[in-house]
Parts: C-alpha cells; sequence; structure tokens
C-alpha cells in the first residue's frame, strides 16, 4: 500500500486527536469524583467550642477549667511570666476581641473571658510549620500537634493571630508539682497548645474543661452536626468569634 | 645463656601488659553475655515475642508514634490475639516503669540513650528524672 504525503499526515493528525480525547475523557470521569469529595468535605466533622461568657461569670473567680486542663496535660507552673505556658487562659476581654475596640456586649465588658486554640477551619499556623509538625485532622478539624516533630522554630506562633501556643524555653518538668504519669510532659525547645483533648476523645471522652465545668458554660461537638448540642446552641443564641474577618475560621464561639 | 631470666621476666612483663583490658575486665566481673531481660512483674508477654522486641523495638515504637499521633489510631493487635493500647504510657511504661529498663542494654552496646524518656514519664519515676 502506498501512503501519499496527506494520508500520512491526516493518519497522524487523527491518532494525536484520538490519544488527547482518551486523555480528556479519563479526566472527565475523575471530576466529579473530586467533586464529590469537595462536597464532603464540607460538610466534614469539625469540631468546635461555644463558651456561654454569662454563665461562666457566674462563678466568681472559679478557674476549675484552666486548673483541670493544666493538669491533665502537664502544662508547668512557671514563675517566670516570659516562660509561661498555657493551653486555656483566662484574658480581659478587651484584649480577646481587640478588634471591637469598647463596643463589647454587655457579659462581655470589662469581663474575664476564655481564651484557647481556636482550631480554625484554615488555621495559618499548619502552612507554616516547616517539620509538618502541626495539621489540621481530616476527621474532626483539630489543629494536632506532633511534639515529636516540632523542632522549635516558632513560625507558628508567629503565625497565629490568636497567641494560643506556648514555646518550652525552659525544661517543663522543672514547674510540674503533680504530673499525670499517664499523659507526656514536653521538653524544652518545643510549641505546645490545647489539642481539644484528642486523648480523651479517642476514648469517647469530652475534654475535660467541658467536664469540670461546674456551671456547664462550655459545649462541645461537631458545628457540621445539625443535631449536635453545640450547633442547637449556635443556631439559637448570637454568638461571636475571635477576629473572623482574617478569615482563619475560629471554632471557639463566645455566646452572648 | 645468663639472660633467661630478663628475657622470660620481660615476657612476662609484656603479656601482663598486653592483657591490661582483660584485667580490667576480670576485676568488674563484666561478661560477654551483656545484661539480661529484667523480666517486669506483672506481665509475662510483651506485644511482640521477646526476640522480635529485642531486635525490633525500636522500630515498633517509631509506628506506634506514627499511628497513635498522627494516624489517631489507637489499638495493636498482638501476635497473641491481645488488643493493647498504642501508649508509650499505658502499656510500655506500666511494665518497664523506669529508664534503666532501656539504658542498661543501650549502654552495654554503646547506643545512645533513647530520648523518649524526655517526655514520657515512668510511673515509678515522675518527677524525679528533671535534669
Amino acid at each position: 500500500m502506498r501512503l501519499t504525503r496527506k494520508q500520512i499526515l491526516t493518519r497522524l493528525g487523527g491518532s494525536l486527536l484520538a490519544l488527547s480525547g482518551g486523555r480528556l475523557s479519563a479526566r472527565a470521569a475523575a471530576a466529579p469524583r473530586s467533586g464529590t469529595s469537595g462536597r464532603s468535605r464540607a460538610v466534614r466533622t469539625q469540631l468546635a467550642m461555644a463558651i456561654d461568657t454569662k454563665a461562666c461569670l457566674q462563678e466568681q473567680g472559679c478557674t476549675r477549667c484552666l486548673a483541670a486542663c493544666h493538669e491533665a496535660h502537664n502544662v508547668p507552673y512557671l514563675r517566670n511570666p516570659a516562660h509561661r505556658i498555657d493551653w486555656i487562659r483566662e484574658v480581659p476581654a478587651e484584649s480577646a476581641f481587640a478588634a471591637q475596640g469598647r463596643s463589647l456586649p454587655a457579659p462581655l465588658a470589662g469581663a474575664p473571658v476564655l481564651v484557647l486554640c481556636n482550631h480554625c477551619d484554615n488555621p495559618p499556623c499548619v502552612p507554616v510549620c516547616p517539620t509538618g509538625a502541626t495539621w489540621k485532622r481530616e476527621t474532626d478539624g483539630i489543629v494536632m500537634m506532633d511534639w515529636h516533630r516540632c523542632i522549635g522554630c516558632r513560625y507558628c506562633m508567629v503565625a497565629c493571630p490568636y497567641g494560643a501556643r506556648s514555646f518550652n524555653w525552659v525544661d517543663p518538668r522543672q514547674g510540674i508539682a503533680h504530673p499525670n504519669p499517664d499523659f507526656p510532659t514536653r521538653t524544652d525547645g518545643v510549641v505546645e497548645k490545647c489539642t481539644f483533648c484528642s486523648e480523651r476523645l479517642a476514648q469517647g471522652q469530652v475534654p475535660v474543661c467541658v467536664e469540670v465545668c461546674p456551671v456547664k458554660a462550655l459545649v462541645f461537638g461537631d458545628v457540621n452536626d445539625p443535631a449536635s448540642e453545640i450547633r442547637k446552641v449556635l443556631d439559637s443564641r448570637p454568638a461571636i468569634r475571635r477576629r473572623p474577618e482574617l478569615g482563619t475560621g475560629p471554632n471557639v464561639y463566645y455566646l452572648l | 645463656m645468663s639472660d633467661r631470666g630478663w628475657i622470660l621476666g620481660g615476657l612476662a612483663v609484656v603479656v601482663a601488659l598486653v592483657m591490661i583490658p582483660f584485667w580490667g575486665n576480670l576485676s568488674v566481673r563484666a561478661s560477654a553475655r551483656g545484661p539480661g531481660l529484667a523480666a517486669p512483674a506483672q506481665q509475662t508477654t510483651c506485644v511482640l515475642p521477646v526476640n522480635a522486641m529485642a531486635a525490633s523495638h525500636a522500630r515498633l515504637l517509631l509506628q506506634w508514634m506514627n499511628t497513635g499521633v498522627r494516624e489517631n489510631h489507637h489499638t495493636f493487635t498482638a501476635f497473641n490475639g491481645k488488643v493493647y493500647p498504642v501508649s508509650l504510657e499505658s502499656t510500655c511504661l506500666s511494665c518497664h516503669t523506669s529508664a534503666s529498663f532501656c539504658n542498661r542494654c543501650h549502654n552495654y552496646v554503646g547506643a545512645s540513650a533513647p530520648s523518649c524518656w524526655h517526655c514520657h514519664q515512668g510511673t515509678a519515676q515522675v518527677s524525679q528524672e528533671a535534669p
């Protein structure tokens, strides 16, 4: 069989078309799959906490959640304020909600509020970590930490707009009065923060701060689950978050 | 042949000097067998057979570190079907309560002491390890 130049070129073009068509159809077949996973990501579990600021203020001077958290997680008490480590702490509402200025609503104005890691939808601490020591857990949205991998560069502390992270400048064991043998301590040169009690969640328990609160001011659960207690309370009461304008999507809500 | 005494005496001195390391070992009653395993009192089996544990405990610990912390998977089914929590504290350290368990062999083979104990604490020595 003799092929003319024209026939050769036509067949070459045809086979190229057929090849690229195959690629395209493969891509088209893959596209709906990624689309559904995108949708499922939108309704994935996101653990969150709602702090009832009014209820919290009922118990004057109560710091049971702070003590329970820090005792459960071997968070040291260090005298030097520059070395302080906090997973959860109390700050004046005016500093927690500094962007609101003096326009804070009634229960908050002038009152102490609890601040902790916001376990953001879009955590700024995660992409800056050079070792992958902190990450957003796909299954429940907790911003986790792997202290084994932390090299103490503190980029995450710079990135976090909430000051939720603390650095171990000194050996923390010197500041732990009653160590909890079931939980590790940290070592100097490591960053730490609240993990929403991931170790308790793994055993089906709620975070220790939620459990010990005498007035049940802390509500914990999956905000994306319409049946959850936190979803219901957020749907029925007004709540504010710290610096939502930054786009971090904080998951600690303050009920008014 | 009047130097025989000097020669034999000198040889004896040389042999004695060359064997100084052996005298040293003899004086501290060192043995080539190394430290045996100090089996804990409460349990008779570990999460792996003893030989496998001796050979690859470091690999198992690394695996547990990743499955427990990063993969949120908290159970380990042992060779005998027993299910253990993937936790240094509640599984390993409940039997091996202090760093001396690790250090005996690590010292013997000249391996660095495991750094696990900087953070993970045995029930026996809580708060006493602070350097």
